[in-house]
């Protein structure tokens, strides 16, 4: 029963992510709220990692969902349901591929659907901020005992914005120079007395 | 396409493995890869048919990059070679996510680790900013593209609104105006 939802949730999910990967955040996060899965933390942590490991994205959420929630059975029905909708669609519009491409209707649907994408993403975005910069959710990986600002992370969020902008890594090396930006900060200052 | 034998499934399948195999970030990352292993290499799709293929997968439901395989593969063998393309781009995420998930849950309690997704955190926020960034370049063109995105995001962020009911308002939007200006044009045409 409970691969059974993970499936069929799964369907839901890759059938309304129109536009690839980060589209599909705000859609998990609805999901795992609902249905109590797991912390928004939680699943940030998941997105830095996926970010971090080869393949699409959203199969590397989607799977890590998936595995948390019912094992190693459990990815593989997270992952066959996110892209179900996939093979059916892509399928069918293979097809028909000239006049789809063409077809008006199509057109003016996704002339409306665009900006609502980028308003969901945005939605993404804040949440990740928010678990990002406040201290008022208990992370996944670590009890935040002080509520408020979490200055340490918006430190390292100026100085990997600063190295972004000046050399553009790459997203992996990004990542990896993000955490160990995040023992430095968390783990090593409070050693010599500095705390945020 | 004849080539459809099982010798052929198996190299097709093979190739998406190495693809889903070596690429980070998916979607706009593993074109490049797809496109020096599918269209130059072996020349199994023209340039041009590439570039359709990642034109119209962004506007259909579903991972980018996993579409952009299927249609490729059904393109060289059919439904069973879109089958053999998503199971190779599929399968080493499957593999090396379960791998990495069952080594996180063993350290998901050691602080240091924490400390490490603290950081991590604060950078993936840096890379969907650029997403959001990419996106409004793309999409956010009129004062209606502003609008919509912005009651969106007000509506998920703050009203918790579905956002499966707000894709379906704007598809129902986008057909409507449709409707609306072809009737228009019908009758400038009587």
């Amino acid at each position: 029963m409970q691969y059974l939802i993970l499936f069929l949730t799964f369907i839901k999910i890759g059938l309304f992510t129109i536009g690839g990967g980060y589209a599909m955040l705000p859609l998990i996060q609805q999901e795992i709220i609902n249905n109590n899965w797991m912390t928004l933390a939680e699943l940030h942590d998941f997105v830095a990692v996926s970010e971090m490991t080869p393949g699409p994205f959203a199969i590397n959420v989607s799977t890590f969902v998936g595995y948390n929630m019912g094992g190693i059975f459990g990815a593989v029905c997270a992952t066959l349901g996110v892209a179900m909708p996939s093979l059916i669609i892509v399928s069918i519009v293979a097809k028909l591929f000239s006049k789809y491409k063409e077809n008006k209707l199509v057109q003016s649907s996704l002339y409306w659907l665009r900006p609502a994408t980028c308003g969901l993403v945005m939605v993404a975005a804040f949440s990740i901020a928010r678990s990002a910069f406040t201290k008022l959710e208990v992370s996944g990986f670590v009890n935040i005992l002080k509520s408020g600002i979490n200055w340490g992370a918006i430190l390292i969020f100026a100085l990997v914005f600063l190295v972004n902008r000046r050399f553009k890594p790459h997203p992996v090396l990004l990542l990896a120079i993000s955490a160990v930006l995040g023992i430095g900060v968390f783990g090593l200052l409070p050693k010599i007395g500095i705390t945020f | 396409m004849e080539k459809k034998d099982l010798n052929f499934l198996l190299r097709l399948f093979l190739v998406f493995l190495k693809i889903g195999a070596f690429t980070f970030g998916g979607g706009f990352a593993m074109f490049p890869i797809i496109q020096r292993e599918i269209v130059e290499k072996r020349r199994w799709i023209t340039e041009e048919e590439f570039i359709d293929y990642i034109t119209v997968a962004q506007t259909l439901p579903g991972m980018i990059a996993g579409n952009v395989s299927i249609f490729v593969g059904n393109k060289i063998a059919g439904f069973a070679g879109s089958l053999a393309a998503l199971a190779g781009v599929v399968l080493p995420s499957l593999i090396i996510i379960i791998l990495v998930a069952s080594l996180l849950i063993q350290y998901k309690d050691n602080v240091w680790v924490g400390y490490a997704f603290e950081g991590a955190t604060a950078g993936v926020f840096i890379l969907i900013l650029m997403a959001v960034d990419t996106l409004r370049k793309k999409s956010l063109k009129n004062v209606a593209g502003w609008a919509v995105a912005v009651v969106s995001f007000i509506l998920v962020a703050f009203f918790k609104v579905n956002a499966i009911l707000v894709i379906i308002s704007c598809v129902l939007v986008g057909v409507a105006v449709h409707l609306f200006n072809a009737k228009k044009i019908n009758k400038t045409d009587k």
